[in-house]
C-alpha cells in the first residue's frame, strides 16, 4: 500500500513537471536594427534596439532565489538582450553571471552593484570594483564614474529623495520610471515621474528582480551603436532609451518616434503568472500532492 | 516517501491513522512529541535525510512556482540543490545544539524527529506559493507585505512552540533547556540563513544594518 501511495505521489509530481515544461515557454527576443533619424540618406550608422533589465538580484547574499546561473538562463528565457546582475554592495555573484553567460552564449551580462545607503539606494553598471554604501550619493557616482560605469537611481520613491543632494541629481545617468510596483500604483509611478523631472537622466525600466515572478517585466529599450556593454553604457550616458508602461512610451523623442516607425516594441506586460490549463495543472498538482504527502505520510 | 525501517510498521497508538505524525505535531505538538519520545529509535542514515530531502524538495518547487509560474526542470532541479542549504543547516545546528545531550536517541532519530515539526512552514511555503501565483504580479508586494507578513509571523511563533516541544517532548529535557536550546538552534540557523541568502556582512554590526534595512524597505 505504501509502494503504491510512494509511485503515485511520484507520478504526480513527475506528470506536473512535465506540463511546466511543456508551458514554459520562452519569449523570443525583440532585438532589432535600426536606422539612424535620417534614413538611408543619413551618414550616421543606426541603432541596435536592446531589451535591458538593469536591476537584477541573485542567490546568494541579495534576497533573491535563482542562482546567477538560473537568473541568466532565466533572463534568456523572457527575450532580454541586455541583463545587469546587481548584487547588494558586492560584485562576485554578478562576476559569476557574466562568467556564465558567457560560457552558454546568453544575454550580454554587465556587471553592477546595488549600493544600499541609508538615505538611497543608487545601482552602479558597468563595474570592476566595489563601491562603499557609506559614501554620500554624490560621491559613490563619482567613484562609478571613475570606473567608467553609469549610476542609475534605484526605487527613487519619496522616502529616498533627501539622499540624492544637487550635485547627484546633476550627475545621476539614469533612473527608474517603469517598475513592477509602479505599474498600477498611481502615487508611486507620480513619485518616480516627479524625481525624473528633477534630473536630466536616462529613463530606465527595470525590475528589481529578487526571484518573484519573471524578470525583465519593466524594461529598458536601449539605443546602442553598438551590441557590446560599452555600446549599452555609452547609450545610457546619451539617454538613448524608451521605456513602456501599459499607457504609453516615456524616454527621448527622437528614439521613440524612430521606434514607432519600425512597428514599436511589444507594450503587453505580463502582469499575472503563466495562464493556461497546462499551467494551472502544473502548479496546483506538485503544490497539492507535496501538501497531500506531508499531510498524509506514513512516516513514523 | 518510502518507508525507512521497520520502525515504521509500528504502531501509531495515539494519533488519528489518516493524518500523518507531521500533522499531528502541527496541531498538537505536545501531545505528538511525547508519543513519539516512546517510540523505537533509529542510527539508519535514511532516517536522517527523508524529511530534510522533503524539504528541499518543496523549496525548489516553491522557487519554480514563484519564479516562472509552474514547476519547470530549468529552475527546480537546481534549485532542489542549491536550496538544501537551508535544511542542511538546520540539520547541522540541531545536531549542534542536541550533541552533548547525554538522554538523546541516535542522531538521524534526532534530526528525522525535528523535522517532524517543520509543517507549519512547509504548508506557510506551499500556501504563499499557491496564493501568489493566482493574483497579478503587481500586487504580491502588497500581499507579503500586508497579509502574508502576518501569516508569516504567526507561523514563525507558532514553530517556535512546535519545536519547543519537540526538545522538552521528544528529547526529555528540562523546559528551561529547552528554551536555551531552541534559542541557540533559532540564533545559529537563522543567522546563517539570512547571511547566505541576504547579506554580505563583514561583521555583526553590518549584519544588523542589513537586515534593519530590509525590514525598513519592507514596512515602507
Amino acid at each position: 500500500m505504501i509502494r503504491i501511495r510512494t509511485f503515485a505521489a511520484g507520478s504526480v509530481l513527475l506528470a506536473s513537471l512535465v506540463a511546466g515544461a511543456i508551458a514554459d515557454v520562452p519569449r523570443p527576443s525583440t532585438a532589432r536594427y535600426v536606422s539612424s533619424p535620417g534614413g538611408e540618406r543619413s551618414a550616421a550608422p543606426g541603432y541596435h534596439v536592446l531589451a535591458a533589465d538593469f536591476h537584477v538580484h541573485s542567490f546568494p547574499f541579495s534576497w533573491s532565489t535563482l542562482s546567477p546561473f538560473e537568473t541568466v538562463i532565466d533572463a534568456r528565457h523572457h527575450g532580454l538582450d541586455v541583463v545587469a546582475l546587481t548584487p547588494h554592495n558586492h560584485l562576485w555573484v554578478a562576476q559569476v553571471g557574466e562568467w556564465f553567460s558567457r560560457m552558454v552564449d546568453g544575454p550580454l551580462v554587465i556587471v553592477g552593484e546595488e549600493i544600499t545607503h541609508k538615505g538611497y539606494h543608487l545601482i552602479g553598471v558597468g563595474l570592476r570594483e566595489t563601491v562603499s554604501n557609506e559614501l554620500p550619493a554624490s560621491e559613490a557616482i563619482v567613484q562609478i564614474h571613475r570606473q567608467g560605469g553609469v549610476a542609475i537611481a534605484a526605487h527613487p520613491y519619496r522616502a529616498f529623495w533627501p539622499g540624492f543632494d544637487a550635485a547627484a541629481l546633476a550627475a545621476l545617468d539614469g533612473t527608474e520610471v517603469i517598475r513592477p510596483d509602479s505599474l498600477r500604483n498611481e502615487a508611486g509611478r507620480t513619485e518616480l515621474q516627479t524625481f525624473l523631472a528633477r534630473t536630466d537622466a536616462a529613463v530606465i525600466g527595470a525590475t528589481d528582480y529578487h526571484g518573484l515572478g519573471p524578470v525583465g517585466v519593466a524594461r529598458t529599450y536601449v539605443f546602442a551603436r553598438e551590441r557590446s556593454v560599452q555600446g549599452v553604457l555609452d547609450a545610457i550616458r546619451d539617454k538613448r532609451t524608451v521605456v513602456y508602461d501599459e499607457q504609453r512610451p516615456y524616454g527621448d523623442p527622437t528614439m521613440m518616434q524612430l521606434l514607432e516607425q519600425t512597428g514599436g516594441m511589444p507594450r503587453e506586460v505580463p502582469v499575472s503568472p503563466l495562464p493556461g490549463g497546462l499551467a494551472l495543472f502544473s502548479r496546483a498538482a506538485a503544490l497539492g500532492m507535496l501538501a497531500a504527502v506531508l499531510l498524509f505520510n506514513r512516516m513514523t | 516517501m518510502p518507508d525507512a525501517a521497520v520502525i515504521d510498521r509500528q504502531p501509531t497508538a495515539g494519533r488519528q491513522a489518516v493524518w500523518s505524525l507531521d500533522a499531528w505535531a502541527a496541531i498538537s505538538p505536545a501531545a505528538a512529541f511525547r508519543d513519539i519520545a516512546t517510540r523505537p529509535s533509529s542510527h539508519r542514515t535514511w532516517l536522517a535525510l527523508r524529511r530534510p530531502l522533503f524539504t528541499a524538495m518543496v523549496l525548489a518547487c516553491g522557487v519554480s512556482v514563484l519564479s516562472a509560474g509552474v514547476v519547470t526542470p530549468r529552475i527546480a532541479l537546481s534549485a532542489f540543490v542549491y536550496w538544501a542549504y537551508v535544511p542542511l543547516t538546520e540539520m547541522l545546528t540541531v545536531a549542534a545544539v542536541t550533541w552533548r545531550m547525554k538522554t538523546r536517541p541516535p542522531m538521524a532519530t534526532v534530526i528525522d524527529r525535528f523535522f517532524i515539526g517543520h509543517a507549519p512552514s512547509t504548508l506557510l511555503m506551499l500556501a504563499l506559493a499557491g496564493t501568489l501565483t493566482s493574483l497579478p504580479f503587481d500586487t504580491w508586494w502588497a500581499m507579503l507585505t500586508g497579509p502574508l507578513l502576518w501569516a508569516f509571523a504567526l507561523v514563525l511563533l507558532w514553530s517556535a512552540y512546535v519545536d519547543f516541544c519537540f526538545f522538552r517532548d521528544a528529547l526529555q529535557i528540562r523546559p528551561a533547556r529547552a528554551v536555551v536550546a531552541l534559542f541557540a538552534q533559532r540564533l545559529l540557523t537563522w543567522t546563517t540563513v539570512f547571511v547566505v541568502f541576504g547579506v554580505v556582512a563583514p561583521s555583526v554590526r553590518v549584519l544588523a544594518w542589513e537586515l534593519t534595512d530590509a525590514v525598513r524597505e519592507v514596512m515602507k
